[in-house]
């Protein structure tokens, strides 16, 4: 009997090691501190919308080809980014054993397309004008909506 | 003893898929404050994944915001506050309101942003009243009938996701209360 407890104990014991040192609270606090320290700030300009825009009537997934041209076309340099991005990714798959899919089911959507803040119509003109009408409003997101357009087919 | 066996395995089990789960907390903490939302983004799913509390939630909705991904971080956070209600707060209520504002949702990002006060810090607070003066002008008078069509628009474009759908189907019945008519108020109570 006591050689069961003390195994049981060992095993509690060890797996508890197992875990790193740093408590939730710790990864919490650090989030929120990386939050707090990246503010978002607003990119487009503040107007009620009206429906006789020129973009009315597009939808999310409507103009996409003409997006994914603009991109193409305005965005070559990023491809090698991207490429970069994958490959750091695919790494790091490894490292997550059999968590691969979870992985690669959110790279799909998210890093691939993505372009960060700045790079994409994040200049003072709302970002619908800056893509000459070239769909609806989250468009100024260019790739980043793109991604989750992707997320939604997976 | 032998009969609490399983629930001490599973509290262990737990502790360590914790863990697991803070180590992409980490290492999304870290990107984002280095400016790489995307693989926070990615870092944040899988940490919320590893660990079914929904903090993590909370922390993709936000990456989806600095992506200027607005109506995702819109559903995003429908869903966290959704699953973890208990973690929402005053910079997580700034992040949504700049996901309004982007969406166009002004009302719902002035509602966001009056709650903040001072408990968020000087400068959350301080942005908050900034985008608060900036939604103002916008919010005065009544709106125009078209703005509220377009809402209704982008409601029905929308409706393969229904939360998102719903806040604009929700901003565009709070427009039309503030006109002397109430056009097209009932018809969205209808929906």
């Amino acid at each position: 009997m006591w050689n069961v407890r003390l195994c049981m104990a060992m095993g509690v014991v060890w797996l508890a090691a197992a875990a790193p040192a740093a408590a939730d609270g710790d990864a919490r606090q650090a989030v929120h501190d990386a939050l707090a320290a990246q503010l978002p700030s607003v990119l487009t300009e503040t107007r009620l919308p009206d429906a006789n825009e020129p973009d009315r009537g597009r939808g999310e997934q409507g103009g996409h080809k003409d997006k994914d041209k603009d991109r193409d076309r305005d965005h070559k340099d990023r491809d090698h980014d991207h490429k970069d991005s994958d490959r750091d990714h695919e790494g790091r798959d490894h490292d997550h054993g059999g968590r691969d899919h979870d992985h690669g089911e959110v790279e799909r959507g998210d890093v691939g397309d993505h372009g960060e803040i700045g790079e994409h119509g994040s200049g003072a003109k709302p970002v619908e004008e800056e893509h000459g009408g070239g769909g609806g409003q989250q468009h100024g997101g260019g790739g980043s909506h793109h991604g989750g357009d992707q997320e939604d087919r997976h | 003893m032998l009969r609490r066996l399983p629930v001490l395995l599973l509290s262990a089990l737990t502790l360590a898929a914790n863990s697991g789960a803070d180590e992409h907390l980490f290492a999304g903490a870290r990107h984002f404050r280095e400016g790489r939302f995307a693989e926070a983004l990615v870092e944040f799913r899988v940490a919320d994944k590893l660990n079914a509390g929904g903090e993590a939630a909370w922390y993709s909705a936000a990456s989806l915001v600095r992506l200027n991904r607005p109506e995702d971080a819109i559903v995003a956070f429908t869903e966290a506050e959704r699953r973890a209600p208990a973690m929402r707060d005053e910079l997580f209520d700034y992040y949504r309101a700049v996901a309004c504002h982007e969406a166009r949702l002004y009302l719902c990002a002035d509602r966001l942003l009056a709650g903040i006060g001072d408990r968020a810090g000087p400068r959350i607070r301080d942005e908050a009243l900034q985008l608060r003066r900036r939604i103002e002008p916008v919010l005065r008078g009544e709106p125009a009938k078209t703005a509220i069509d377009w809402y209704y628009q982008r409601a029905q474009q929308s409706s393969a996701r229904p939360l998102l759908a719903a806040a604009y189907l929700a901003e565009g019945r709070a427009l039309a209360e503030r006109r002397a008519d109430r056009y097209r108020a009932s018809e969205a109570s209808a929906r």
